[in-house]
C-alpha cells in the first residue's frame, strides 16, 4: 500500500501502538502546515520551527486523547497554535521576534528588489515602500486580527480549520480577515500612502 | 500610483503570505523523531503499561520478575529440605544421626529394639516430642551400621549399702520465760488535747 493512501487515522492508530515510523509519516504530511501556523504566531523562523517540533511532541503525548471528532490535521494545528501562543507570551521570545522581524524585512526587501525587474526604479521604490508599509500595518494589528490574516493567507489552512484552531465560528474568522484588511488600509492612509483609494 | 481595492487586497494578502512563507528544515522530521526517542520512551512505556496494551518494553521486566520469583521459591524449598536432610546426613556418629546423636534419648532408642521400652516411652511422649521423631527415623533407617553390631557390655556397679540411721536423741528445749508486760494507764483527756493542739 502506498504511503499516500494510508489515512491519517490509520497512521495515528499505528503510532499509538508505538510505531515511530507511522508518526514520522504524520510529521512529514503536516509539518508545513504546522510550521506556517507557528510562524504566523511567532514571526521568526527559528522560533516557529522550535514551536512546531514541540507541537509534534505534545501531539504524540496526547495521541490517546485524539477521538477523531475533528480531522487529525485540525487537532494537530490546535495543539501547534496553543504551543505557539504560549511561546509568544514569553517576553524573551517577543524580543527575539522583533529582532528577527527586522532582519526578515530586510531579506524580504532584498528579494523583492531582485525579483522586480519590470518597473522603473521609481515605481519599484514606490511599490516597495507600499509593501513595507503594509507589513508594518499588519504587525500593528491586534493579535486577533493579525493572527487570522496571517493564518488565512498562509495557504495551508481553511476557514473551518482556523475556526477550530482559534475556537471561533467560521463566520467570525471571515469577518476578522476582512476587518484586518480594512485596518491595514486605514493605517496606510494614515501613514500617507495617498494612492490607497477607498 | 493609485490602487484599486481588489489590487490592494491582493497586495495585502501577498505581503501576509510572505510573512508566513517558508518551510521547516529538511531535518525537521528526523529531529522530531530523535526527540521522541530520547525524551518520550519512559512516557510511552508507562502509558502502555497503564493502558494494559502489550508493549515490548515492559515484557522483559515482567519476565525478569517472574524468574526472580521462581528462584526465590526454589531457594525457600531448598532451604526447607536441607533442614530435614541435615538430620539424616551421615555424621561422625553413624548414618542417620548427626544433630540428635548427643541426646541420651536417641542413644537409648538406638540401642533398644523396636519393641523396647525407649521407643514405647518415646511414643508416649506425643507426636511433637523430639525423642519420638529421632527414634522413628532410626527405626525407618534400614541401612545396617557398625553401631548395630556393637554389643553393650553390662555395667557392673556395687550394690549400695543401706545403712540405717541411728535413732535420734530427744531434743531438749529450754522453757521460754516471758517477762510480764507493764502497761501504764493512759491519761486520755490531756493526751488527746495535746495531739489536736
Amino acid at each position: 500500500m502506498s504511503i499516500d493512501r494510508v489515512s491519517d487515522a490509520d497512521l495515528v492508530a499505528r503510532a499509538r501502538e508505538g510505531d515511530a515510523a507511522a508518526f514520522g509519516m504524520l510529521v512529514d504530511r503536516h509539518r508545513t502546515a504546522v510550521y506556517r501556523a507557528t510562524r504566523a504566531a511567532l514571526g521568526s523562523h527559528a522560533d516557529a520551527e522550535d514551536a512546531a517540533q514541540d507541537a509534534f511532541l505534545a501531539a504524540y503525548r496526547r495521541l490517546d486523547s485524539f477521538r477523531g471528532a475533528a480531522s487529525f490535521k485540525t487537532w494537530l494545528l490546535t495543539i501547534a497554535w496553543n504551543e505557539a501562543i504560549n511561546r509568544r507570551r514569553s517576553l524573551t521570545r517577543l524580543w527575539r521576534r522583533q529582532v528577527d522581524a527586522k532582519s526578515d524585512e530586510e531579506g524580504l526587501d532584498l528579494m523583492a528588489n531582485v525579483a522586480s525587474d519590470g518597473p522603473t526604479p521609481e515605481q519599484a521604490a514606490s511599490h516597495e515602500d507600499l509593501r513595507r508599509g503594509i507589513r508594518r500595518a499588519i504587525q500593528a494589528l491586534s493579535p486577533k486580527l493579525r493572527d487570522v490574516l496571517l493564518l488565512a493567507q498562509s495557504g495551508e489552512h481553511t476557514y473551518e480549520e482556523l475556526g477550530a484552531m482559534l475556537g471561533a465560528p467560521t463566520g467570525t474568522i471571515k469577518w476578522r480577515v476582512s476587518e484586518a484588511r480594512r485596518k491595514v488600509k486605514e493605517t496606510l492612509r494614515e501613514d500617507g500612502f495617498c494612492n490607497v483609494v477607498d | 500610483m493609485a490602487l484599486e481595492q481588489n489590487e490592494l487586497d491582493t497586495l495585502i494578502d501577498d505581503v501576509a503570505r510572505q510573512m508566513t512563507a517558508g518551510e521547516p528544515a529538511a531535518s525537521f522530521t528526523s529531529s522530531v523523531l530523535a526527540r521522541l526517542e530520547s525524551v518520550e520512551r519512559p512516557l510511552r512505556s508507562w502509558r502502555a503499561l497503564r493502558s494494559g496494551r502489550p508493549a515490548r518494553l515492559w515484557r522483559p521486566a515482567l519476565a525478569g520478575l517472574a524468574a526472580a520469583a521462581v528462584v526465590l521459591l526454589a531457594v525457600f524449598i531448598w532451604r526447607g529440605s536441607s533442614r530435614d536432610t541435615s538430620v539424616r546426613r551421615p555424621g561422625p556418629f553413624g548414618p542417620g544421626i548427626e544433630a540428635g546423636a548427643k541426646e541420651p534419648t536417641l542413644q537409648i532408642a538406638a540401642q533398644a529394639s523396636p519393641e523396647g521400652p525407649a521407643l514405647q516411652t518415646a511414643r508416649q511422649a506425643g507426636p511433637k516430642g523430639p525423642a519420638l521423631q529421632i527414634a522413628n527415623r532410626q527405626i525407618a533407617n534400614p541401612i545396617p551400621s557398625d553401631i548395630d553390631a556393637l554389643t553393650v557390655p553390662s555395667i557392673a556397679f556395687e550394690q549400695l549399702a543401706h545403712v540405717p540411721l541411728a535413732p535420734l536423741d530427744s531434743l531438749e528445749a529450754d522453757p521460754l520465760t516471758i517477762a510480764p508486760l507493764t502497761v501504764p494507764p493512759l491519761d486520755s483527756g490531756d493526751e488527746t488535747q495535746r495531739r489536736f493542739e
